[in-house]
């Protein structure tokens, strides 16, 4: 008997306010444990929650873009359980009215992936197992930083194709703006629940799910051997336990965990300390208007406007912080290509060689623009353009004085000088020269090098060029 | 709804509660009163009653993302039974 997989996603969100959900403390990654911490999201008796505007802004941002229905009023439920990882012995989080159902995302295949619901909640503190006093040490700094958690139907057929939507949503997340999107640093978890079912039935399979998923390559791998599992089990004749497992991404194995941990009865209720949310037709419109340029838009403009490449739009379209350096170019008149080809080129490069990823980019724009105004004007040739580039993004120099203080301006260099330079290099190539008379224009850019060298690189490249041109026509 | 012993058991583990055994016959028949007494009020014909409800709150009225201070961390941790390292020690929970 054929299976095929059936699999649903739940993408836990950090959504990138500057305030906690509830509470006013920092939400800033890596501070010093338990930091950014306060009453209320230490879970004191007597302290209540206040919900921040900016996190219910950013859920309903994204549900207009995913294309979902938005609730006329929202609500918050409490989750009860007892794990230190959240100290008031409940969650705060939306059951029965989430502030977005229905809608859903496409797929590179143009398969479509209805979503179920996203809801808003509070994310848990950090625990860690100090192995020398055989306890858990608790972080609350992440307790409270605010979630949307974005729960799709069981559309996905396979590991590869519930990759495809986290990298497409994480991308549209990225250009809403709504997360830093880095995974590493866990702003974005995922969840997956795995099923088999004989191919052709409508029926669902028992389903098991795994918890922290915290790479895209690590779904993808986890479904294909989950999935693999409960085949064999049903192929063995054996049942698939529901359960909760945990993927070891090392092992490439997933483990089911202690029945303890699979005890779940969240006892569900009402919020008492949070009033229900309207959200009218005011708020809405408010929202599209902030609604920032999306990355199919964008991709039209960079095409029909920009003049750029497939190619390159689709690159630069990975990341909402190379199309801000691109754009931010373009406003400070570098020419669409330009601009293009420095930032897939040059800074990228740059990123690679320090293992950064493109939202880590910190650069001054405004003295890019200006060396690459400096190439553009004759001022520097492109060596010195990359070296002056290096020195913006690695200390932020001024690239004026670094190209005053490195030697790296072009010298007018005089008809005469010019000349002989090229007269030289001819009597030294005459090889050279009878190929590109014989039709090899390779050679043409050789004797180019040999001439700058000759004027020791601070000729302008096109002059070079012009009289090279002339002298080899005689 | 009735409370067996299996409930009562699967309560305690939620509850992280070792409940000894001869106290349980008689927190299970507590138990059971408090059910009973809801009995009576689901008895009661609400049909025809607004369900109660917070007044609700516009986007406007909700606090504006702007961080402000953290409790003291040394304050915080004086109502930790335990600590280390700046950190709440409680009972190991991960592996």
């Amino acid at each position: 008997m054929n299976y095929e997989i059936v699999c649903g996603l739940e993408v836990h969100v950090e959504m990138n306010t500057k305030s906690k959900i509830f509470c006013a403390c920092s939400t800033a990654f890596g501070g010093e444990p338990n930091t950014h911490v306060c009453p209320v999201c230490s879970g004191q008796p007597g302290a209540l929650p206040t919900l921040n505007r900016a996190a219910v802004e950013k859920a309903a941002r994204t549900g207009l873009a995913l294309g979902c229905d938005i609730a006329p009023v929202t609500r918050f439920d409490r989750k009860n359980y007892f794990y230190p990882d959240l100290p008031k012995a409940y969650q705060i989080s939306q059951l029965y009215a989430p502030i977005c159902r229905g809608g859903g995302l496409a797929l590179e295949s143009g398969r479509f992936i209805r979503l179920h619901e996203i809801h808003m909640e509070e994310d848990a503190g950090k625990l860690v197992h100090d192995p020398f006093t055989e306890t858990t040490l608790c972080d609350y700094n992440r307790c409270g930083v605010p979630l949307m958690e974005i729960v799709t139907e069981p559309d996905f057929r396979s590991g590869e194709e519930a990759a495809d939507f986290l990298e497409r949503l994480r991308t549209l997340l990225d250009f809403l703006g709504v997360s830093d999107c880095k995974m590493q640093e866990g702003s974005i978890r995922a969840d997956v629940n795995v099923s088999v079912r004989p191919v052709g039935s409508e029926a669902l399979g028992v389903r098991t799910e795994m918890k922290n998923l915290n790479s895209i390559k690590a779904v993808a791998r986890a479904v294909r051997a989950e999935a693999e599992r409960q085949i064999e089990l049903l192929r063995e004749g054996r049942a698939v336990r529901q359960e909760t497992r945990r993927w070891d991404d090392n092992k490439g194995a997933s483990f089911a965990m202690r029945s303890k941990e699979n005890a779940q009865d969240y006892r569900y209720f009402p919020e008492p300390d949070l009033p229900p949310v309207v959200l009218d037709e005011a708020f809405l419109s408010q929202v599209r208007r902030s609604m920032p340029e999306l990355p199919e838009q964008k991709r039209a403009r960079y095409l029909a406007e920009y003049g750029l490449t497939e190619r390159d739009a689709a690159i630069l379209l990975r990341s909402a912080r190379l199309c801000r350096l691109l754009e931010g170019l373009i406003g400070r008149g570098i020419p669409a290509r330009e601009a293009a080809n420095w930032t897939l080129g040059e800074v990228l490069r740059l990123l690679g060689e320090d293992g950064l990823e493109p939202a880590d980019l910190e650069i001054d724009e405004e003295k890019l623009a200006r060396a690459l105004r400096l190439l553009a004007a004759g001022r520097i040739g492109r060596p010195a353009a990359r070296r002056a580039v290096e020195a913006v993004y690695r200390e932020g120099a001024d690239p004026e004085l670094f190209c005053r203080e490195h030697g790296l301006f072009l010298e007018k260099v005089g008809e005469g000088d010019l000349s002989a330079a090229v007269a030289k290099v001819l009597a030294e190539n005459a090889d050279a020269v009878e190929k590109y008379r014989a039709g090899s224009d390779k050679v043409f850019g050789f004797l180019v090098g040999r001439c700058m060298a000759a004027l020791r690189g601070k000729a302008d490249p096109a002059s070079v060029n012009r009289a090279l041109r002339e002298a080899l026509k005689r | 709804m009735k409370i067996d012993s299996a409930m009562l058991e699967h309560l305690c583990e939620l509850a992280r509660l070792d409940l000894p055994q001869e106290e349980r016959g008689e927190v299970l028949e507590q138990l059971g009163k408090i059910l009973d007494y809801m009995e009576i009020l689901n008895r009661l014909d609400t049909e025809r009653v607004e369900p109660y409800d917070l007044a609700a709150e516009a986007v406007e009225g909700l606090r504006a993302d702007v961080p402000g201070p953290s409790m003291d961390r040394a304050a915080l941790l004086e109502n930790a039974p335990r600590a280390q390292d700046g950190a709440y020690q409680v009972p190991r929970t991960v592996e």
